[in-house]
């Protein structure tokens, strides 16, 4: 009996590492969904932080979550471009699965910039920390202009139009 | 005159003729940022020499080169006068007498002062020359002569300069100038006519085919198509670093418009181009009221 049970276990231990192992490729509208999420919540931190840094919102003492984030969320870019996720209903370009270098260096970039955003962030120096505010900026503009398609909502925007002449 | 008085005026002649000098090529460097001469004259590569030659322009008109434009001799504008710098910038004339084709924003810099454009040669000639061949641009066959540049000039171009408004403030000026002129905005925001030449009756309401094929968007206060949502604030901190209202960076070739020009500027030039944007005409993408 004891053997048994333990055989069960085995199994089930199995058959459910097994499904997981499959499950971890994400379906590519999954993969997609989960990186328009992670990168509205990067903006919702950025701004949040420049409101704060600009002195507009009085709460200095939040600062230092919002460069939190910035920084967390940085650590997760690499795996927010799985395979295959480049087809579908997103701005991603191929360059960023046809040249893993480039792409790599700049995800680098940005997870250091970031970093060092959260290095200074809780400084109280603010020439330091916009200055380090705007060399994070600098990398996700780098990335967005070499791996992301400008022509997002306009596009769409500008057919509709079309469509509602007649 | 005793001789040292004399050798005094002498050598105060040559220091206050060097510091005019340090001066026109400083306020020339700052000029060139705000001409945005470095994004088009430049090469993409981390190693590109700026000011040596660009990278392929795609346009409906075929695919241009920006050439070398550090004072070798050989390759650059090296051998060139005043007069060449100044024809090339006003009027849009090559040193050899032909035309340039308007994918250079001659069209724009037409408005600039003499002085702004000498500026910018001392400064361009206070670089170390670099050798680099031109790349000939790639034209349709009809574009191959530079004679119908000429005639595209003839109809569509008259070189003058910037006049200021007086009924308008000094910022909203200085702001005319920076973008219809250094700056020029509207070489991409401004959507062309059939024949490449920018509608001005519609200026910055957006362009369906801007440089690469890509969509440039309406830049005047419509709320809907344009940025008559932003705040002064938010189009200043745009300009400085790039990040939009929502907390998006842009990308495409705003990026480098951000990084070699708007970013260098001093913050009154700044607030004075958001002053001039502010107060267009709101227009919807189709560029009417």
């Amino acid at each position: 009996m004891q053997r048994l049970m333990a055989e069960t276990v085995a199994i089930l231990i199995i058959t459910t590492c097994l499904f997981s192992t499959a499950d971890a490729a994400a379906k590519p509208e999954d993969a997609i969904k989960y990186r328009h999420s992670v990168m509205e919540s990067m903006s919702g931190h950025v701004n949040a932080f420049v409101l704060i840094a600009t002195n507009k919102i009085d709460s200095p003492q939040y600062l230092q979550n919002h460069a939190d984030a910035i920084a967390n969320l940085s650590s997760e870019l690499e795996t927010l471009f799985p395979a295959g996720s480049g087809q579908g209903d997103t701005d991603a370009l191929p360059a960023i699965w046809d040249d893993v270098e480039k792409f790599s260096k700049a995800v680098a970039k940005m997870q250091e910039t970031a970093n060092s955003l959260q290095q200074v962030a809780g400084s109280g120096d603010t020439k330091a920390i916009m200055g380090a505010f705007a060399a994070a900026g600098k990398s996700c503009k780098g990335c967005h202009e070499t791996f992301r398609a400008e022509e997002d909502d306009d596009d769409s925007d500008s057919h509709d139009h079309d469509d509602h002449e007649h | 005159m005793s001789f040292r008085t004399a050798t005094t005026l002498v050598g105060l002649l040559f220091i206050s003729q060097a510091l005019a000098e340090q001066t026109a090529v400083e306020r020339g460097a700052y000029l060139l940022h705000a001409g945005g001469c470095i994004s088009c004259h430049t090469a993409d590569a981390d190693d590109a020499v700026p000011l040596t030659g660009g990278d392929a322009l795609a346009t409906p008109f075929g695919t241009f080169y920006a050439p070398n434009i550090t004072p070798d001799k050989a390759t650059g504008i090296g051998t060139w006068s005043d007069k060449d710098f100044l024809g090339a910038m006003q009027k849009g004339i090559r040193p050899d007498g032909s035309h340039y084709y308007p994918v250079y924003p001659y069209t724009s810099y037409t408005g600039m002062t003499r002085k702004d454009i000498l500026a910018i040669k001392a400064y361009l000639f206070s670089l170390d020359p670099v050798m680099q061949q031109n790349r000939d641009h790639d034209l349709p066959w009809y574009l191959f002569s530079r004679l119908l540049a000429g005639a595209w000039q003839f109809i569509f171009f008259t070189p003058e300069r910037f006049v200021p408004d007086t009924n308008r403030s000094a910022t909203w000026n200085r702001g005319a100038y920076l973008v219809r002129h250094l700056g020029h905005c509207g070489e991409c925001h401004t959507s062309r006519n059939l024949f490449g030449a920018t509608r001005d009756d519609i200026e910055l309401s957006g362009n369906p085919d801007g440089p690469d094929g890509k969509k440039v968007p309406n830049i005047t206060p419509d709320k809907k198509t344009g940025i008559g949502k932003w705040s002064a604030d938010e189009i200043i901190f745009f300009l400085e670093i790039g990040m939009l209202p929502d907390g998006d960076f842009t990308g495409g070739s705003m990026s480098q418009v951000i990084d070699d020009n708007t970013s260098q500027l001093t913050a009154n030039d700044r607030i004075a181009i958001v002053e001039y944007v502010m107060n267009l005409e709101p227009r919807d993408k189709a560029g009417t009221n």
